[in-house]
């Protein structure tokens, strides 16, 4: 994986520094990193569950929007 | 000309006056027009108070004229009881003042050290290409607690996410194609409610190819004064071009 770079920028002084991630910011986008990925895999089970739920009614999603509408 | 005189009352030689008498006349005529003069001279207001073109009196107290020294380009006069004679130059109220530009790239870019003399902050992200498609994420003050709101679509329900940051609400798409999102923190330096912002956006939705625009409205569940704010991705991405501009409203 490509070094994670952190650009800083202090407004107050006009100083710009770019450095590497250090060890927090790193765990911190590991974890930012996992949410994001188990959010998309409920996205996804969630779609697929869905899908599935349709077929066994035998219905669109449009005819099930019409129905809870 | 009336003897004594009509205005200050000065005793001038009369016409039966002996000559002899006339150094002591002088004497009783001149000492009251020179104290008088002085007097005029001590309470007039001095012109080389003003030294510099646009300059202006102002009084610092009673019958107590001051210089106030021209102010910046663009700016008006404001009343501000904390100054020595009471007004101010300021910037004109609602006007935006651009506080800082900068270049974005790496996987995260933090504004430090932001100043806290404004009433509301607007950050204008222009042209960015995420090296990949991705959602735009921003914290304040490093805030990774669960404190930031989905934004809310004015014409929709929340968009449902983790609320460990603030998100753009649609991937935007690696394509260089022209960017524009600005968000607008009401009140960000004050530090004893929560933070409410409003968010707009046009740019090119990754998913349907399309060029999309938003306006929603938001919150941060946080009462801390915002004096920095960090801009990354939802996912790996790196910035690959782009500016943000940081405004100051009055």
């Amino acid at each position: 994986m490509a070094k994670l770079m952190k650009l800083i920028h202090n407004i107050e002084t006009g100083e710009i520094i770019e450095r590497e991630f250090n060890a927090a910011e790193l765990a911190q986008w590991e974890i930012d990193k996992a949410k994001t990925e188990a959010a998309a895999i409920g996205e996804a089970t969630k779609a697929t569950e869905k899908a599935a739920l349709l077929a066994k009614l035998g219905i669109t999603s449009d005819e099930a929007a019409l129905l809870l509408s | 000309m009336t003897n004594p005189t009509s205005n200050y009352g000065f005793q001038m030689p009369t016409a039966t006056d002996l000559v002899t008498d006339l150094p002591a006349d002088f004497a009783v005529f001149g000492q009251p027009v020179d104290t008088q003069m002085k007097a005029n001279a001590d309470a007039a207001t001095q012109k080389a108070t003003l030294t510099t073109k646009g300059d202006i009196y102002a009084a610092s107290a009673v019958s107590t004229p001051a210089r106030l020294a021209v102010g910046a380009n663009d700016t008006v006069l404001t009343a501000d009881s904390t100054q020595s004679t009471g007004i101010k130059w300021s910037a004109l109220p609602g006007s935006y003042t651009l506080i800082s530009t900068t270049n974005l790239s790496g996987s995260t870019v933090s504004l430090t050290s932001i100043p806290q003399t404004y009433q509301d902050l607007v950050l204008v992200f222009r042209d960015i290409v995420p090296s990949a498609n991705d959602l735009l994420r921003l914290r304040i003050n490093a805030v990774v607690a669960s404190v930031y709101s989905p934004l809310r679509p004015t014409n929709g329900a929340g968009i449902a996410c983790d609320q460990s940051h603030l998100a753009s609400t649609i991937n935007i798409s690696s394509s260089a194609v022209d960017s524009f999102l600005i968000y607008q923190f009401w009140n960000y330096a004050q530090s004893v409610a929560y933070k409410t912002l409003s968010y707009n956006a046009t740019f090119l939705n990754s998913g349907t190819a399309t060029i999309q625009t938003q306006m929603a409205f938001g919150g941060i569940a946080s009462s801390e004064a915002i004096s920095s704010l960090e801009l990354t991705f939802s996912g790996a991405s790196t910035f690959s071009a782009g500016q943000v501009l940081l405004y100051g409203v009055k």
